[in-house]
């Protein structure tokens, strides 16, 4: 897997999360101002950028502060 | 039986449509002659959709006298599979036989080995075995359906080894079939999702122990009190829960307020960190990210 180059993918993408690996598994650690991932679109987005660098399973992590301030980007498709 | 104690696969997963109404009860029938031929059967009974259909006819082909399911009670044995077998049970006059099975004591299980099934399967058809010629009953049986037959399933070996029969596969009933079959005669389980043990929740090498077990299970239930249907499956990643529901659910679940509930709901359960899977729920989850075919 390449963690790093996932990272930077998805920096470029307005998605700010620190990306754990766990073998095969990514979880992202989103920074304050990551947007949440209500958008099937954006959801579908993220999984194939997974695949691409050699995860099979990707998960965002729900922290406290995360769940208080994540905005919901109005051009996500609902 | 093919849950709770039965491999998580991709066995729920509906390979082909539900054929016709006259196939079906063709093949209703000839499970019911199957049965009789038999002339007496002892069924390992988890609830599921498979075993509480297979118990239903067994009884009705065979009666009480000469049909037992029962049930083998462990830690990795959700709480909610055995009240739907009880409610199967008593709605339908089903004898029922609780038996506590003691995988969890075999080292080789608790290691979490990728064929931990094998030695669930062991344990619980070595004492089902005994208990079918001390009740006089000639064969064992299980609920595996021709759709599990593709999977990965180790626990199968240990069923075969053991002379297990599984009638709903050797006649040819499809998952889909069952569910339809359990549907017209008012089964409560036709739409149940599925439901496999609770070890199946760990990956493998992660020691299965009571505590995680348990861990899991009170997640998942918190889970579904927050009013999530369907397939609810929580990950345990040692102080992680990664949670899988639905596609269709998690866009909601993402929106922050939501959100928090379903952190606090798993939080509460004993879990530091909690993570929504993006895809969502997916049969055999662990055994794609651990690459077991």
């Amino acid at each position: 897997v390449n963690r790093e180059a996932f990272e930077g993918e998805l920096a470029q993408r307005g998605l700010p999360v620190r990306v754990e690996s766990r073998e095969r598994l990514a979880v992202l650690v989103p920074f304050s101002g990551a947007p949440a991932l209500t958008g099937d679109t954006l959801r579908r987005d993220v999984q194939s950028l997974a695949v691409k660098h050699g995860f099979t399973h990707v998960a965002i992590e729900l922290t406290e502060e995360w769940c208080s301030r994540a905005a919901v980007p109005r051009s996500q498709p609902e | 039986m093919t849950s709770p104690h039965s491999d998580e696969g991709a066995s729920s997963r509906a390979r082909h449509a539900v054929v016709s109404e006259d196939v079906l009860l063709a093949r209703e029938a000839r499970l019911q002659a199957w049965l009789r031929e038999a002339r007496s059967v002892l069924l390992g009974f988890s609830g599921g959709v498979d075993s509480a259909y297979l118990a239903l006819i067994a009884h009705e082909a065979l009666g009480s006298e000469r049909f037992l399911a029962v049930i083998g009670r462990s830690a990795s044995y959700p709480m909610e599979q055995w009240e739907r077998a009880r409610q199967v049970a008593d709605r339908y006059g089903i004898p029922v036989l609780e038996i506590d099975t003691d995988e969890l004591n075999d080292e080789q299980y608790a290691a979490n080995p990728v064929n931990r099934c094998y030695f669930c399967k062991t344990e619980l058809w070595g004492r089902l075995q005994p208990l079918a010629r001390a009740h006089h009953l000639a064969v064992v049986v299980d609920g595996t359906n021709a759709s599990d037959l593709g999977d990965y399933r180790p626990g199968a070996r240990a069923a075969r080894e053991r002379g297990v029969r599984s009638p709903l596969a050797e006649l040819g009933f499809e998952k889909a079939d069952i569910r339809e079959l359990s549907r017209r005669r008012g089964l409560p389980t036709w739409s149940a999702p599925s439901s496999p043990c609770l070890s199946s929740r760990l990956p493998y090498g992660t020691p299965v122990t009571p505590a995680r077990l348990r861990q899991v299970e009170d997640a998942e239930r918190a889970v579904r009190e927050l009013g999530i249907a369907g397939n609810i499956r929580v990950r345990h990643h040692g102080e992680l829960a990664r949670i899988e529901i639905d596609g269709a659910e998690i866009g909601a679940w993402l929106e922050p307020e939501r959100a928090g509930l379903l952190r606090e709901a798993v939080v509460r359960a004993g879990f530091r960190r909690v993570a929504l899977d993006l895809r969502g729920f997916r049969s055999g989850s662990l055994n794609v990210l651990e690459g077991v075919q």
